[in-house]
């Protein structure tokens, strides 16, 4: 170190050249380092579950889909109304938008009579109603329907949302900023509450925090205090500037090194220049301050610094810079990117600091020892007074170690990650009101994949995902492809449940086409839908359970089904394919039944009954056959029948003969039509009959399928105590019993191949069999993966850092006794951290390694020095470790007061890690290697 | 005195001809408004291609018979929607006709700007049969071959449109180009019309446009019509439009 010394003095012009060549190069390329502040770049690209995330996301929109709420007393006022509608346009205008869509310009199909429907804007599009009553209509309309209901309005009516979707591509800043000010102009003046949310939102939140008056009055005062103490304790200002040099230009050299391996900075690894800073300020403080207390010239009193505490600056440069490697051990691209510019950084200024730090040193002239504050405070510990009380250090140390240990085992694993947001703050406020109005902010998808999704074996297994996800504990407002075929088939055909055959799913598909809303749950090339929820919490002990039940839905789903048509069967087959349908009904009741009386239902019973009700002949009572008969009148007399009859004939006796036609057959619907209808008509149109006789069959097979449905609702609910009062009182529970109940009508069965060679005998045809793959995804889901993964990836990161700290410290301390000695600084300060998260309720997070990190790279330095200096016999240097510390704890203290939580959990556990290691450097190691000092 | 007198009206009668040759917007419209609707009925093939603005596209065929405010359209492909069959009687109300379900349905519709089935035309543009009965004309450029039009709104006009940019053939009076404009006076949407065949109307020829480009001035989403075997005044009477017509098979 002395020749390395001179020779730095001595070619100091060419160390600076050489520094200055590095930093310019390292510059050009920091320079370049690209940033992406969408919260979405911190996953893992490479992770099978987050690149099938972003597909997803890119598929159905939810990638590029913003929010914008209104809270008011009443929702359904004129004046609310109109306030929504205005932020809706002028949300949908904002250019980079795709559409914005809200309840004020939904569409709404309500039936119209029997088999029509009226199609109008839920909200008129020329104007906001006044009147009580038509508001009133208004809000039955929104909140009645299940689909709209906790999505776009909350269930109570006092707020909703505003789905706002983006075009591909755009700047994710730029967009929430505009947004934002597009909603809030349009909003102002008026009554109501106004929130955001999504990505671009957030980014634009953190933007302006970041960026704001008191995040920079903050860091203003962080470093003033830092720079100002730090000048404070070295006792020169030559040494002050040795110090930011090196700590400035350790940070260009790391940010220059990330960006010339293509690194792209993140929210997370965006805090890398505030860790150099931290980590390598010490390191040439301790070189400054040495040379502050020499005495000579600048040269020789660089010369003396170097000699005495260069091997440590160095080391601990090397020290830390191992350490941090050792998260590459981890499988997280944001600790291995923060871990490579760590070590970089830390390499750097422990270099620089016995190399630029030096030569900028030895331009001082002639001094007398500079005395500082840290002389003041720190000089009266002395290695004889340490030694002294080593009976009583040592032990408490371990016992530290020990209790700190024991509270790190104990530290929490719930994540909350509205807690790196102020309270009150915009993030939070949504949040809240997501939860109490919305079930939550935490949407999730089951992608279910197929050859084509519409099948109505794959649709079934979509509405029986969304019924038992119906049954998970904070899991909200689940909502299918499957529910608006299931409301369009309710409404224009009087049948509660999905299509049960392909060609009934391609007409109905006829009139959903184009629509925005349904974009958003299947692709156009019909192979992915999405049954899409909420969980009703951000924090993780919500959303860990919930997911672990989810999965188990997902698990549910079959992989292979087969369609099978009932028409084509052999009659000996048939009863037990009503049996098999009646299984379906009631699986699908069970699930209901769960939901709304928190029970199981004994199945046997009703699945006889209503396999019975399917295979058995119907009795065909008076009050049936009129019904019927009354459904032929009305057919042959409207202007659909496909016979024209004058207006006087009396339709009356072919209804009467039609309607005692038991099960009838198109043929013998003809022969009646022949024998009833008049002759002239019959001669104006011989394929008249040919044309009514389906159509009368179907009116006699819908009224069979009536009638047994309501014959299947009597049975439920005799055989299910409570069933009836419950649906009485629940809209959404009748709705769904009666669904699960009409798949006892379906002409369909959809079995798996296992069940369909139990009834056939026989396996079924391949072409026949419907393969299908269901995967959850979402926010939420690869959250909860990345935190269950974390304990496991710090226990490989720590183990190895462990390893590596002491390979590095025996290399920096070169006995064992130092390298014990410094190892147990090291531990000790890091297990305080841990032991401080868990009494202070600070989970396990992403944030704890990097905490880890500060610690390791301030307790080496300050270990290394005073074993550096016990090992040349010199006085225990607490000044000089008070002079590397101390500045950096209080200074950066101060970032507690940052409204972020993030940062400000960094400055409580740098204040900590910095006292944490000086206590344990100049407690432990006078104690322990003063005993074994070699010559 | 009596010399400049005649100058004047020398000069006089030099320039009024010209101004009484220069049409109105409202003598433009008229006359567009006339050959638009210059057959008492139609009957066409029409291919419609939808291409999406990510790429992807689709094909559908349907046969087209209109008469007056009455449109019949049954599907033939693909597959997935033949014989599904749609009935306009008036600008709101619709029957649809669901073979699987063997049933005509009454959608009435009281959305005039609602999308017609995942195309760039909407239930509004197909049914606009007049624009002088909607909209105020004013006639904003003209060149040798074409007259712009640009029509505005009028203020108990049920159209979702502020107002329409019409380029009208000068020899014809046939639309040739429309832009769509909303409510914020932002163009929405641009229709052209080209590859005109002229067939006998009721009054001279009347030139039907073979293609019809719409395309979403936002998204870059586009629908082009084609249409074959155009005939016009093939005497449909009224029964042709009628529910039991949409089961029929095509004729």
């Amino acid at each position: 170190m002395e020749r390395l010394a001179e020779t730095v003095v001595r070619r100091r012009i060419a160390v600076f050249v050489a520094v200055a060549i590095l930093s310019a190069i390292a510059g050009v390329f920091a320079a370049k380092l690209p940033t992406d502040m969408n919260v979405a770049a911190i996953l893992p690209a490479e992770n099978p579950d987050v690149v099938f995330f972003r597909v997803t996301g890119e598929r159905f929109g939810t990638n590029f889909v913003n929010m914008s709420a209104l809270e008011a007393d009443d929702l359904f006022t004129n004046e609310n109304l109109t306030t929504l509608r205005a932020m809706t346009n002028a949300a949908a205008d904002v250019r980079g938008v795709k559409f914005a869509m809200s309840v004020t310009n939904l569409l709404d199909m309500q039936p119209d009579g029997e088999g029509s429907i009226s199609v109008r804007e839920i909200v008129p599009a020329d104007g906001i109603p006044t009147e009580a009553a038509e508001l009133d209509h208004i809000r039955h309309l929104v909140l009645d329907n299940d689909m709209l209901a906790g999505n776009l309005a909350s269930p109570d009516g006092k707020a909703a949302l505003i789905t706002i979707m983006l075009e591909p591509g755009q700047d994710p800043k730029i967009m929430g900023a505009a947004l934002k000010d597009a909603i809030r102009k349009a909003a102002d003046g008026r009554a109501g509450t106004v929130y955001f949310g999504g990505v671009e939102m957030i980014v634009d939140f953190l933007g302006k925090t970041i960026g704001g008056t008191g995040m920079v009055i903050t860091m203003s005062l962080t470093f003033g205090v830092f720079i100002v103490l730090l000048g404070l304790f070295i006792g020169r200002v030559l040494g002050l500037v040795a110090s930011l040099a090196t700590a400035g230009l350790a940070t260009l050299w790391s940010l220059g090194a990330l960006g010339a391996m293509g690194v792209t900075l993140n929210l997370f690894t965006s805090m890398l220049p505030l860790l150099v800073i931290v980590v390598a300020v010490p390191m040439a403080t301790l070189i400054a301050r040495a040379a502050a207390r020499a005495k000579g010239t600048g040269s020789e009193r660089t010369v003396i610094a170097v000699k005495q505490f260069g091997g440590a600056a160095l080391g601990a440069g090397f020290v830390t810079a191992l350490a941090s490697l050792a998260s590459l051990a981890m499988d997280l691209p944001i600790f291995q990117h923060i871990g490579i510019g760590l070590a970089i950084g830390s390499a750097s200024a422990g270099i620089l600091a016995v190399t630029l730090a030096p030569a900028l040193l030895s331009f001082g002239g002639e001094k007398e020892p500079a005395h500082s504050i840290a002389d003041r405070l720190l000089g009266g510990i002395t290695a004889a007074g340490v030694e002294g009380k080593r009976a009583v250090l040592l032990p408490v140390a371990l016992i530290v170690l020990v209790v700190f240990g024991f509270l790190a085992t104990r530290i929490s694993r719930d994540v909350n990650p509205m807690s790196t947001f102020p309270a009150g703050s915009e993030p939070v406020e949504t949040e809240n009101l997501m939860q109490r109005g919305f079930g939550g902010s935490q949407l999730f998808q089951i992608n279910v994949h197929s050859a084509d999704v519409r099948h109505p074996a794959v649709l079934e297994q979509m509405d029986l995902a969304k019924r038992r996800l119906l049954n998970i504990k904070n899991v909200n407002y689940p909502q299918s492809i499957a529910d608006v075929l299931i409301m369009l088939n309710t409404n224009l055909n009087n049948e509660p449940s999905t299509p049960d055959e392909i060609d009934k799913i391609n007409n109905m598909w006829f009139m959903l086409e184009g629509q925005a809303q349904v974009d958003m749950l299947i692709d156009r090339a019909f192979t992915d839908a999405v049954v899409q929820a909420r969980i009703g919490d951000i924090d993780s002990s919500v959303v860990g359970p919930a997911m672990e039940k989810i999965n188990e839905v997902v698990d549910a789903v079959p992989h292979k089904l087969v369609s099978v048509s009932l028409r084509d069967r052999p009659s000996n087959e048939l009863d037990k394919w009503s049996e098999a349908l009646a299984e379906r009904a009631v699986e699908k009741l069970g699930l209901d039944v769960r939901r709304g009386l928190d029970k199981d239902i004994d199945s046997k019973d009703l699945t006889a009954g209503l396999a019975a009700l399917r295979s058995e002949k119907p009795t065909i009572d008076s009050v049936l056959r009129s019904e019927i008969q009354d459904r032929y009148a009305a057919y042959l007399k409207s202007d659909e029948a496909d016979i024209v009859l004058p207006d006087d004939f009396d339709v009356t006796p072919t209804a009467e003969a039609l309607a005692f036609l038991d099960d009838p057959s198109e043929p013998a619907v003809i022969d009646v039509l022949k024998e009833k209808l008049p002759a002239d008509v019959l001669a104006e149109d011989p394929a008249g009959p040919t044309y009514a006789a389906p159509i009368l069959v179907g009116i006699y097979n819908k009224s069979i399928k009536r009638w047994r449905h309501g014959e299947a609702l009597k049975l439920a609910r005799e055989k299910i105590n409570g069933l009836a009062e419950a649906m009485a009182k629940d809209p959404s529970l009748n709705a769904s019993v009666s669904s699960s109940l009409w798949t006892i009508n379906s002409e369909t069965a959809n079995v798996t191949p296992q069940k369909y060679e139990e009834i056939t005998g026989e396996a079924p045809q391949a072409d026949n069999v419907i393969e299908l793959q269901a995967r959850v995804t979402g926010w939420p889901q690869v959250n909860d993966m990345l935190h269950r993964a974390l304990p496991k990836m710090m226990k490989a990161g720590g183990f190895l850092a462990l390893i590596l700290l002491a390979v590095g410290l025996f290399i920096g301390t070169r006995t064992l006794i130092g390298t014990v000695a410094a190892l147990l600084c090291v531990t000790v300060t890091a297990v305080v951290n841990l032991g401080l998260m868990t009494i202070l309720g600070v989970p396990l997070d992403n944030i704890t390694w990097v905490i880890l990190l500060i610690a390791v790279g301030l307790a080496s330095s300050s270990a290394l020095a005073v074993v550096g200096s016990r090992r040349r016999g010199l006085p225990l240097p607490a000044a000089t470790v008070g002079a590397m510390m101390l500045p950096v704890a209080v200074g950066f203290a101060f970032l507690m007061l940052a409204e972020l939580g993030m940062q400000a959990l960094l400055g409580v556990f740098i204040a900590v890690s910095a006292l944490a290691a000086l206590t344990a450097s100049l407690a432990i190691v006078p104690g322990l290697v003063g005993e074994d000092e070699p010559e | 005195m009596k010399r400049r007198l005649s100058v004047f009206v020398l000069a006089l009668t030099m320039v009024m001809p010209s101004l009484a040759l220069a049409e109105s917007a409202d003598e433009i419209l008229a006359k567009t408004d006339k050959a638009i609707n210059n057959y008492n009925d139609m009957s066409m093939t029409s291919i419609m291609h939808i291409k999406e603005s990510s790429g992807a596209e689709k094909t559908r065929e349907m046969k087209i018979w209109l008469k007056g405010e009455q449109r019949l359209v049954k599907f033939t492909k693909p597959a997935t929607d033949a014989g599904i069959s749609l009935l306009s009687t008036d600008s709101s109300t619709n029957y649809v006709y669901l073979p699987a379900y063997k049933k005509v349905r009454r959608v009435a519709s009281h959305v005039r700007n609602q999308t017609f089935m995942g195309t760039d035309f909407s239930q509004e543009d197909m049914a606009i049969l007049r624009y002088g009965d909607d909209f105020t004309p004013t006639l904003k450029s003209e060149d040798e071959n074409t007259y712009t039009l640009e029509v505005t709104r009028k203020p108990d006009a049920k159209i979702s449109y502020s107002k329409l940019q019409l380029i009208v053939n000068k020899k014809s009076y046939v639309v040739e180009r429309i832009d769509y404009f909303d409510n914020g006076g932002d163009k929405v949407k641009t229709e052209v019309r080209s590859d005109f065949k002229e067939i006998p109307g009721n009054e001279g020829v009347y030139p039907v446009p073979t293609t019809i480009t719409m395309t979403d001035a936002k998204t870059g989403h586009e629908t082009v019509l084609k249409q074959e075997d155009l005939t016009i005044n093939k005497g449909l009477d009224d029964e042709f439009f009628s529910q039991r017509n949409l089961k029929r098979p095509v004729r």
